[in-house]
């Protein structure tokens, strides 16, 4: 099998849930199962900019070849302006203007396109739904796509050029079962092949006590951390704002750490630590040390970081408006959610003051993560969904309109 | 220690989860009540969080009710205040009025931001016991029968020649009885076939086989998507007025359609009339099957099989 996946950015500098999950596949199919991959991307390391800031060019990462070509277009601030206007109802804008919108959003990067069309790949992985190359490369190539679409119920997925989008892929791998339900109320695709094929972590070490001293706290500090991107759609300023309250009423209660890339400023203070990003051995070693950890986003279509914590020993606590964290937590028993203040109050006051409580959801959640998320079951249900896929290539529809 | 799909020891770790879950709602609906709580912070916050997040599907009317809900307090005080005359008495008026009425837009907000806080916890309490009634329980319809057909013996008889009515190589969907067992036979005999049933683990992986409810599949797959629908183990769990719906929806995804029930003289035999009559999945006669397709226009025939416990209607598109 020749895979080729078309992904706005990609590389080990590449920060991004769907991104760095989708190298570890790729890695992962050349290791167990022999497939040839061919990435096609931008040579773009930020999502917030799409800049071109790695060479253009061909590489071979880890058993993986890289076709990296420049944008003619970058992420335009004029987006913004328009998102505004679709959050408010995206299924009345023009198609005009919501493909004005994608291409503003970016990375607009025709030649990774046509380098995928050109390939003799026999399918080719694209993701995500949101940017400028899915949402031209899936009508493009068809029914060879498995489409990561890595969907979440944002205004961008109800935009009325979507339909086109999503019709025409050969067969869809989904992060959850949430995910899967969403898109088939959203889209008639629900004959297509598809597959829940979830993602995974590699697990990382590190060390409570340099963690610590990396993010600042004193040694054995207690702390509840936050790992992923600070910007308001993750509901980083939320939490910030929840926990402020929280250790308003909880004097007593340890600091909140917020680790990974700022995005959208968030001021530190003595309830909150913004550590910005830091190295993986750091993360791991703080996810060993905290008392849990928090995932505010209610956006999320897998969340990695919920496996991440289970693996180091943290519990966690999820938004309850996210279907797919509440997902892992429901199906593992291994989490708690919140709705609202109040609950998250309850939450952490349990949590941060019962350990019996705290190791027995790390039991849960771990054993859920080794048992559903390990590679080799992973890539399995990988290759059979592909097959399915390449199957039907040859199709262009199943029957024509009586 | 046997584990289920998701790895986890059953054993009544779920029920003591559950109810720590119930009982940390219940505390968390306390506090909300106490004096001190600050609602104020909380409607905010709840609002800040409600801004950054998905509607959540409108599945039950309850989820209806707190959509409104929200949707109503987000209003509040939107509109601007009334201006107020030039004179200093007047202002001082004017003033103390726009702070009553700010003050009892928070109040309105709070109460309703709470309010809808509250019932989306049931909402969620609820959806979460009826997950986990599904997965405990068979559906509903089949409960109500006092004794269930046996899909599986009729199913042997029809197995065999499931081929024949089918096209080499069309996308075939199956549908339920056995799905795990039939859809592998269809697809190593050529066809493109895919299957769907609500028995077992909601969490099954894989392409071939899914887990849902027929009518609710169909409600998601294009126009003219598939060459055939083969139903077996359906007709005899569903009600009459979902016949309609469903004969309607497999008309519009499908050229052709295979039925596969029991007959009904036999479920009377075996039920005995009074609770074959009362049954809501008895099985419709194949006349009835025959009358519902040429409404949506679809024609075909029906087929005993040689003992008469069971039959086949094909119908296929009209030209």
């Amino acid at each position: 099998m020749k895979l080729g996946v078309v992904v706005p950015r990609y590389g080990v500098d590449v920060v991004g849930g769907i991104e760095h999950w989708l190298r570890l596949l790729c890695e992962h199919l050349v290791s167990l199962k022999g497939w040839d991959v061919d990435v096609f991307t931008t040579c773009a390391v930020s999502a917030a900019t799409w800049a071109d800031e790695l060479p253009p060019g061909d590489l071979e990462l880890e058993g993986v070849t890289v076709h990296r070509r420049r944008s003619v277009s970058g992420r335009d601030p004029r987006s913004g302006e328009l998102n505004v206007l679709i959050r408010r109802n995206p299924a009345i804008v023009s198609d005009e203007v919501a493909h004005r919108f994608v291409d503003l959003v970016g990375p607009v990067c025709p030649d990774v396109l046509d380098d995928a069309a050109r390939s003799d790949c026999d399918l080719v992985a694209v993701t995500p739904f949101l940017f400028w190359p899915a949402v031209h490369a899936v009508p493009r190539l068809g029914r060879r796509v498995i489409f990561h679409s890595a969907a979440h119920d944002e205004p961008e997925l109800h935009l009325p050029i979507m339909p086109e989008v999503f019709g025409a892929a050969g067969g869809f791998a989904y992060n959850s079962y949430s995910e899967q339900a969403l898109v088939e109320r959203t889209f008639p695709v629900a004959h297509l092949p598809a597959s829940v094929i979830g993602a995974t972590v590699v697990e990382g070490s590190g060390d409570p006590a340099s963690a610590r001293a990396a993010l600042g706290l004193a040694p054995g500090e207690r702390f509840v951390v936050c790992v992923g991107r600070v910007e308001r759609a993750k509901g980083s300023h939320v939490l910030a704002e929840l926990w402020r309250l929280y250790r308003l009423r909880r004097p007593d209660a340890p600091r909140l750490v917020m680790l990974g890339p700022v995005h959208e400023a968030l001021g530190g203070d003595d309830d909150v630590v913004v550590a910005g990003r830091q190295p993986e051995d750091v993360k791991w070693g703080a996810l060993q040390a905290c008392e849990f950890a928090v995932t505010p986003s209610a956006w999320e279509s897998f969340s990695l970081v919920v496996l991440e914590a289970w693996l180091a020993g943290a519990p966690v606590v999820v938004n309850r408006r996210c279907a797919a964290t509440l997902e892992h937590c429901r199906r593992s028993r291994g989490g708690l959610s919140f709705l609202d203040y109040a609950d998250f109050e309850t939450v952490a006051d349990r949590l941060l003051n019962d350990t019996a409580l705290r190791e027995r959801l790390v039991a849960n959640g771990r054993a859920y993560t080794h048992r559903v998320f390990n590679w080799p079951a992973i890539v399995d249900r990988y290759e059979t969904l592909a097959d399915r896929i390449l199957a039907r290539v040859a199709q262009p529809t199943t029957v024509p309109p009586a | 220690m046997a584990t289920n799909d998701n790895g986890i020891p059953d054993s009544s770790d779920q029920m003591d989860l559950d109810r720590l879950i119930g009982e940390l709602e219940t505390e968390a609906a306390r506090r909300r009540a106490e004096p001190g709580y600050p609602h104020d912070a909380d409607a905010r916050l709840h609002f800040e969080l409600a801004r950054q997040a998905p509607n959540p599907p409108r599945a039950t009317p309850m989820r209806e009710v707190i959509a409104q809900i929200e949707d109503a307090v987000s209003d509040v005080g939107s509109s601007s205040l009334p201006e107020v005359g030039a004179g200093r008495s007047r202002r001082h008026e004017g003033q103390a009025l726009a702070q009553h009425l700010r003050r009892l837009e928070a109040q309105l907000k709070a109460t309703g931001l709470a309010v809808a806080g509250a019932l989306d916890v049931v909402a969620g309490r609820i959806e979460q016991l009826e997950e986990r009634i599904m997965d405990l329980e068979p559906p509903p319809d089949a409960a109500l029968s006092p004794l269930p057909p046996e899909e599986s013996d009729t199913l042997v008889v029809w197995r065999g020649t499931l081929t024949d009515t089918l096209t080499p190589g069309e996308r075939v969907l199956y549908a339920q009885s056995r799905a795990d067992e039939v859809v592998p036979e269809l697809r190593s005999a050529g066809f493109d076939a895919y299957g769907i049933t609500n028995a077992g683990s909601r969490h099954r992986p894989g392409p071939d086989v899914r887990f849902g409810e027929v009518l609710a599949h169909l409600g998601a797959v294009e126009d003219h998507a598939l060459g055939a629908v083969v139903l077996s183990g359906v007709p005899e769990v569903m009600t009459p007025p979902a016949i309609g719906p469903l004969v309607a929806e497999l008309s519009r995804v499908a050229t052709s359609v295979v039925v596969i029930s029991e007959a009904p003289w036999w479920w009377r035999l075996r039920l005995g009339a009074v609770d074959a009559d009362l049954a809501v999945g008895r099985p419709l006669d194949p006349d009835t099957w025959l009358h519902a397709f040429h409404g949506v226009g679809m024609a075909g025939s029906a087929e005993y099989d040689p003992t008469g416990h069971s039959y086949r209607v094909v119908v296929r598109a009209r030209e």
